[in-house]
């Protein structure tokens, strides 16, 4: 029983105690066992972030969605850690609506890792579908947790549950049911500046009211508008149609250079479309990947693990990140369904030749500003306040789906690719991406300064 | 056991092995060509000329086998070498004799240069036959010119310009993934290897005149099915051609000049709907009335598993903007479309019950059981059912993807085998000889599933009864048997084989008439039917318990009839056209048209765009398209009938008045344009101030007011012939109405007025408010709903009300309709206060109500209503034990009511939303069942937690037919279901006028409804319906005059111009119409 550290002791129950003392008498070796710490390495907080990431593809969220199903599990995670003297103080009364979570009991033996994976599990598993593919994940940890020390696993496990629903009861108000049951998107008009569904699936507008989640920490969905994109015009001279046809040739060109060329790899490495509606033959299936946000999340996780960051540091770079992601999303959304711009295919198809078709499939919501071009705006400024510019990494994100590491000097470089692969891509003209990341970044810039999350005294 | 009508003869018997044995390869699959399993065709033909008819199966991909009937189904293989052609991938197959030498020659389609194919058709004359009864054949396509290299699917020979011989319509499909659509206008542009064909035969040389006929040769053809037809009688065959996906189908009609004019995408409205994903086709006569009717397969599954775990079609907005992109509506469903006469069809597929066969192939019309009516066969049965939402959502993500875009190897294939296979059991279908079918799939034969494509009907053993042979993927063809002579019921038979002309010798194009004493059958010589097979020449009949025929009369196909009369049954007649007497008689359209007849008055009605769908994706139904409801009264008092046309919504009313030659002026009135932002619902005119001219009542409505576009009902009295807005005398209250009528309730010599609602704007299924105002003596009106009548505010979505006294106290009742609510009553106590009349006869009357009319139809003095209804030719059904059911409940607790609306599917109860409309606005739903599997095998009851499907609002449907209820004395109703015809689309007016001059009340029924839940098809078949009184208390189809109105009919007046009797059609965005009386 010397084995057994009096402190440990003291946040168990008597009945446990009783228990522990009793195997502790019986064997001495799984009585060591019970005393071991449960370790939690940074990667154990990437391998639950890239879990999460796979339920989601498989579930299929749309773009915006994704963001929000990463933005919560990571600010549950960060409340969690915020607890200790980990360096990181609390978001609550920063973020819009955020009350401060449950203290822990210093008094039991929580693990603060233990407990933020705990609740970054439990709020993904409210926001994702498929709940048995989190719970089993969420079985095999908690095993071997329990197997380790028992005791802090409960402790641990009852503090993080309490964290996500501290969480989940804040998520809830955040508009995303009532968004459900809006109208959808009104595409029958002949205003032929107006978006309409696209090839080949013609599917209706997604997230229309997106604007009306809560943001996070921006002031409101409409505070980073960005300038009104070239006015719709179909006349030769005009700064429109030149954009336009930019985008038409771009296409061209790339066809025309097949396979090695470097605008079509750009393309592909960004897709980042979580749907992608694919015919071959008589079979149409749905190719799925992960989402722009989700790369940026990925990025974020190649910092980490390059710089050797540890665990709280981790969960910090993951939230922050994320928040800004999620916010940009919302931003974005905004101004989509604002200007509710047709996307080039149908123009093109309409008014310039019938058979050109984009090297992206188009995705299913109105052209400007570009989605990719202002979350990646806005990640990337994050992502160099925390891990500094002039960072360079190989971008192996896109890896297990079958394209190519890329690398970068600096975050800022890869969000310039992503953006610019929107136009290579045919999906998107030029000033949705100009436009969209300087939106981005402000965005980015307005995160960084709003949000306090190193704790300076 | 009781003995089935056919049997499924095993290959040890008959001696037929064939096999259409597919042998997937990298280069060729269903990931490479598109139509990989959709199989091969069959032929028959007295290839031998012994009077016994022979078979010939084709492969895709391996040899293609000829059998020769030796008697009693015994078959003897005997293939040349030359017929075995293993060249290619082979498709369609047609037996035409060619050369006119009395000997059956064939034709194969085949793919051209395609993923390392290499084919072109093949034409195989038949040289002559040995001792052994076998004939021979050579192979010489290339003398015909028709050794065709393009992507073909079968092809038809008949004769187009009646210049005595046989040319060629070729059908070719496309082999792109259908990954875009584009605009509907490229099937005018010229694709050489999948837009179809025409070949002229110039003294047997096929030349190409594909142009010069003005067929679409576009690449956006996916064309799999082919049919020809005297579809207009005119003496030329017309043809329609069933095309996979997006496109259009075409139903050609010949112009007699050497052209062909598509009636379908020229927008001639000759059919209303098509089948969206066609597959086979057959033309003949359903219902024996002398007009062929056609018969499309798509692929929708009877199974509601299959159905719910398969693809859809896309939501209403996205469905019109395809059809923005130059295409018409089509729906996934087989289309059953009735020969209306006058180029006029009516698809009536689900009032049939034969509108979904899951995935089909081939539709053989005929009459299998001899009794006088023609039956139908359908083959279906796929192997890799692409449109399975789990495969394509969730499956084929994590096995197939990655590997395919690095290219195929033969490991690879093995993934194929994820695809679902549905293997179904081939449909038969028994003709009910009233428009309607019995599936007597598993009475009339075992239930075998297969994969069977190509079939045949013929009388292989010569007993006097149609056999069936299909073409199957992967397993041995299947010979059905038919033991109709084996049967207690015998019923009898004439067969018929005709001798044409030398250059047409099967008399390629005749029409064979069958009078006995009850019916007259027809049927057509066309070989090319059904599904890339070519059936009998034969032309059989069932003649039911006649044991002789009246007259048979054969109208040739150079336009000649013949007639021979007092033919004995049971027999088969040879006819040759040398021989038969002839006719002199004018062959003459026996039905005659009412023309619809312009009086001058020309105006579009203009409905605002269907939102409704945007804003409740659960509402099985828009209710924003209810008008215009036109008014024809003499407004102005000079002795001729003016016509008042509402708006709608940005458009303003519009007042028509008669002059004395019997045009119509205009009338300017600015105030009208007040009120144009609203859409105009309903009005009234009466003398509102007792100033002895007639005033103005309008309500607003129409569903569009969801975003605080809601205007309160309106006044206008009339000064001097203008119509000014009052705005004091009516109070405040916006009503989004459907209704107003006026009556003097409480007999103080005042109009007072009824409003009724069906719907609060924007929440589908809520019940609205209807009003009861009364006039106060000085002009001016009051709300007395609360005092005088405070069931009103509950009592349901009113669509339409009629002030009668049905009661006979002298004083006005209320009788109202609408959804979701029964027939109602309200007794008027005297005093203007009303009371519903509790009335058991009409207590379980819930429908989908959109008009009344009470009149007294018996003639035996008290008053009968009529009542229209959502009618029975949808997806639907409804009665007490199993009704339509809408749950009101906020599901998903984000403070919106969730309207779900379920009917009942053989004795199941399931949501008319489908899974992913569902899930947008219930995402919980996501969580339980991600797969559409699950979601398809659970019960509606557990899709939500039993306590908020036990809170819900419930409300029900039980009859959705067109009903007359006659009152038996006492308010005591019996209700009459009205004939077929009320009955195929909704109606939503009714005029009751005597059409006959026979002092008996006739019914005049109009409707439509075309802004439905895409998932249902649309309401579209009714072309205004004439129903005769026939003093019995029935009502019969009135055959003259034939109505001819297209369009959603909302309202029926009746107007007299210079004497004449006219009926106006109100339709809903588009012009009014208008028939002589």
């Amino acid at each position: 029983m010397n084995l057994i550290d009096i402190n440990f002791l003291k946040g168990i129950s008597a009945r446990q105690k009783i228990c522990y003392l009793f195997v502790g008498i019986i064997t001495l070796s799984s009585c060591t066992q019970e005393n071991v710490s449960i370790e939690i390495t940074p990667d154990e907080y990437h391998t639950v972030v890239d879990k999460i990431t796979e339920v989601m593809v498989h579930d299929i969220f749309s773009p915006p969605v994704a963001s929000r199903i990463y933005n919560y599990p990571n600010i549950a995670a960060y409340e969690v850690i915020c607890q200790g003297k980990t360096g990181y103080q609390t978001l609550a009364g920063q973020l819009h609506g955020l009350t401060p979570v449950p203290e822990v009991d210093t008094t039991q033996a929580v693990n603060l890792k233990v407990a933020a994976l705990v609740a970054y599990l439990e709020v993904s598993k409210e926001l994702v579908f498929s709940e048995d593919k989190v719970e089993a994940y969420r079985d095999s940890l908690y095993n071997s947790w329990a197997s380790l020390n028992q005791n802090s696993f409960n402790d641990s496990k009852l503090y993080g549950l309490a964290v996500a629903k501290h969480i989940k009861e804040w998520l809830s108000t955040d508009n995303y049911a009532q968004t459900r049951t809006m109208p959808k998107f009104s595409v029958n008009t002949d205003d032929p500046a107006r978006w309409q569904p696209t090839p080949p699936d013609y599917m209706d507008g997604i997230e229309p009211h997106w604007r009306a989640i809560r943001t996070s920490i921006i002031d409101s969905a409409s505070q980073f508008t960005p300038s009104k994109h070239p006015d719709f015009s179909l006349e030769k001279d005009s700064q429109f149609y030149k954009e336009l046809t930019e985008t038409y040739e771009v296409g061209k060109t790339i066809k025309e250079e097949g396979e090695t060329s470097e605008k079509l790899q750009i393309a592909q490495f960004w897709d980042c479309n979580p749907y992608v509606s694919t015919h071959k033959g008589h079979l149409m299936f749905a190719t799925k990947k992960i989402t722009p946000g989700a790369h940026w999340i990925g990025i974020c996780k190649i910092a980490c693990k390059k710089t050797g960051a540890d665990f709280y540091k981790t969960v910090y770079a993951y939230t922050k990140t994320s928040i800004a992601i999620a916010d940009a999303f919302i931003s974005c959304w905004d101004e989509k369904y604002r200007s509710n711009l047709i996307r080039p295919e149908t123009l093109i198809n309409q008014h310039i030749d019938e058979n050109w078709e984009p090297v992206l499939q188009t995705p299913p919501f109105p052209e400007y500003p570009s989605g990719h071009s202002v979350v990646s705006g806005a990640a990337s400024t994050v992502l160099t306040q925390i891990f500094g510019d002039d960072f360079a990494f190989n971008d192996d994100t896109e890896l297990q789906y079958g394209l190519p590491i890329r690398s970068f000097v600096s975050f800022n470089q890869a969000a310039d690719e992503a953006a610019i692969s929107r136009l290579y891509g045919g999906i998107h003209y030029r000033a949705a991406i100009d436009l969209g990341l300087q939106q981005g970044r402000e965005l980015g810039k307005y995160v960084v300064k709003k949000l306090e999350m190193i704790n300076n005294d | 056991m009781k003995s089935k009508l056919f049997t499924l003869l095993p290959s040890k018997h008959t001696g037929i092995s064939f096999v259409n044995q597919l042998q997937e390869s990298p280069e060729l699959n269903i990931l490479t060509y598109l139509y990989y399993y959709n199989g091969a065709g069959v032929a028959v033909g007295d290839f031998n000329n012994d009077e016994l008819e022979d078979l010939y199966f084709i492969s895709n991909q391996g040899e293609n086998r000829l059998y020769i009937n030796r008697g009693k189904l015994k078959f003897e293989e005997s293939t040349s070498d030359i017929l075995r052609d293993s060249t290619g991938w082979s498709t369609g197959v047609t037996v035409v004799d060619i050369n006119n030498d009395g000997l059956q020659d064939i034709y194969i389609c085949k793919i051209g240069t395609y993923k390392g194919i290499k084919g072109e058709n093949k034409l195989f004359i038949n040289q002559g036959v040995d001792k052994e009864g076998i004939p021979s054949f050579k192979e010489e396509a290339s003398l015909y010119n028709l050794n065709i290299s393009s992507f073909s699917t079968q092809a038809s020979f008949f004769d187009y310009d009646l210049d005595g011989d046989l040319d060629m319509y070729l059908l070719n499909h496309s082999v792109h993934p259908n990954r875009t659509y584009g605009r509907g206008s490229k099937r005018k542009q010229i694709d050489s290897l999948s837009g179809d064909r025409f070949y002229q035969n110039n003294n047997g040389k096929f030349k190409d005149i594909s142009i010069q006929t003005q067929i679409y040769q576009g690449a956006i053809g996916y064309g799999l099915g082919i049919s020809t037809s005297d579809i207009n009688n005119d003496g030329y065959p017309d043809i329609y051609v069933a095309n996979d996906f997006f496109e259009n189908d075409y139903l050609y009609i010949n112009q007699k000049n050497g052209t062909f004019k598509d009636v379908i995408s020229n927008k001639s409205i000759a059919i209303q709907h098509t089948s969206h994903f066609s597959m086979g086709v057959d033309i003949a006569d359903i219902n024996n009335d002398g007009l062929t009717d056609i018969l499309t397969l798509d692929m929708l599954p009877e199974d509601l598993k299959t159905y719910k775990s398969s693809g859809t079609e896309y939501s209403f907005s996205i469905y019109n903007q395809y059809l923005k992109n130059g295409y018409q509506p089509q729906y996934m469903q087989n289309t059953l479309q009735l020969n209306r006469g006058n180029n006029k069809f009516s698809e009536i597929a689900f009032y049939a019950g034969i509108a979904a066969t899951e995935w089909s192939w081939a539709p053989l019309i005929a009459d299998y059981d001899n009794d006088g009516f023609k039956d139908i066969f359908i083959s279906n049965g796929i192997k890799g059912a692409t449109n399975d939402m789990d495969f394509i959502s969730f499956i084929a993500n994590d096995n197939i993807q990655k590997r395919i875009e690095k290219g195929m190897n033969k490991e690879d294939l093995t993934l194929i085998n994820e695809l679902p296979n549905k293997k179904t059991t081939n449909y038969f279908y028994h003709n009910n000889g009233d428009l309607t079918f019995k599936n007597t799939s598993n009475i009339w034969s075992e239930t075998i599933p297969s994969y069977s494509n190509g079939a045949i009907y013929s009388d292989l053993d010569n007993d006097g009864d149609l056999d069936i042979v299909t073409n199957n993927i992967n397993e041995k063809a299947f010979l059905y048997e038919n033991r109709s002579d084996q049967l207690s019921v015998q019923n009898n038979f004439i067969k018929l084989k005709l001798k044409g002309n030398k250059s047409n010798p099967d008399a390629v194009g005749a029409k064979v008439f069958i009078y006995t004493k009850d019916k007259t059958q027809i049927s057509e010589v066309f070989r090319t039917r059904g599904y890339l097979s070519s059936v009998t020449s034969v032309q059989h009949f069932g003649l039911g318990n006649s044991k002789t025929v009246d007259s048979i009369r054969v109208l040739w196909p150079d336009g000649y009839s013949s007639i021979k009369k007092n033919i004995k049954a049971n027999q088969l007649l040879f006819l040759d056209i040398k021989e038969e007497v002839f006719l002199q008689e004018n062959e003459k359209n026996p039905l005659g048209v009412r023309e619809n007849n312009n009086i001058g008055l020309r105006v579009k009605h203009q409905d605002y765009e269907t939102k409704d769908f945007s804003i409740e994706p659960l509402a099985p139904y828009a209710s924003s398209n209810e008008g215009p409801h036109i008014t024809v009264i003499d407004v102005n008092k000079d002795g001729l009938e003016d016509v008042f046309i509402p708006g709608g919504r940005f458009k303003s009313a519009s007042l028509f008045l008669q002059q004395a030659d019997g045009e119509f002026i205009k009338s300017e009135q600015p105030d009208f344009g007040l009120f144009k932002r609203y859409e105009d619902i309903d009005q009234s005119f009466f003398d509102v101030d007792q100033d002895g001219d007639l005033d103005l009542f309008t309500v607003y409505g129409g569903n569009e007011s969801y975003s605080n576009y809601q205007s309160a009902p309106a006044l206008f009295i009339n000064d001097q012939g203008t119509f000014k807005r009052q705005s004091e005398a009516f109070p405040d209250i916006t009503i989004n109405a459907a209704i107003v009528t006026k009556s003097d309730i409480d007999a103080d010599g005042d109009i007072d007025i009824f409003i009724g609602s069906n719907a609060v704007p924007g929440k589908y299924g809520l019940v609205p408010k209807n009003y009861l105002f009364k006039n106060m003596g000085d002009g001016t009106f009051k709300e007395v709903t609360s005092t005088a009548a405070l069931e009103l505010y509950t009592l349901g979505n009113v669509s339409d009300a009629k002030f009668v006294d049905i009661n006979n106290d002298m004083f006005d009742d209320l009788i109202l309709i609408g959804h979701y609510m029964p027939i109602t009553i309200m007794l008027n106590d005297g005093k203007g206060n009303f009371n519903r009349e509790h009335n058991t006869s009409l207590k379980n009357t819930n429908g989908w109500w959109n008009a009344i009319e009470v009149h007294d139809m018996d003639q035996d003095g008290d008053l009968d209503i009529i009542a229209g209804n959502w009618g029975l030719n949808s997806r639907l059904t409804a009665s007490i034990e199993e009704p339509i059911q809408l749950y009101l409940s906020d599901f998903d607790d984000n403070g919106k009511i969730d309207p779900i609306v379920t009917y009942f599917y053989k004795g199941k109860e399931t949501p008319i939303a489908t899974k992913d409309e569902l899930v947008k606005q219930i995402p919980e739903l996501n969580k339980k069942y991600l797969s559409y599997t699950t979601f398809a095998e659970a019960d509606f009851q557990d899709y939500f937690s039993i306590s908020k499907v036990k809170k819900a609002q419930k409300r029900e449907v039980h009859i959705l037919s067109t009903t007359y209820f006659e009152n038996k004395g006492n308010l005591n109703f019996v209700a009459h279901k009205l004939p077929w015809e009320a009955q195929i689309s909704s109606v939503h007016d009714i005029l009751i006028d005597d059409i006959n001059d026979d002092q008996y009340p006739d019914i005049i029924l109009g409707g439509n409804t075309y802004e439905i839940n895409t998932q249902l098809s649309r309401l579209d078949a009714s072309y205004g319906v004439v129903l005769l009184n026939d003093k019995k208390n029935g009502f019969i189809s009135c055959e003259q005059p034939v109505f001819s109105v297209k369009g959603a009919v909302r309202s029926i007046e009746k107007i007299i111009v210079k004497e004449e009797e006219y009926l106006l059609f109100g339709i809903n965005n588009d012009s009014l119409q208008v028939i002589k009386k």
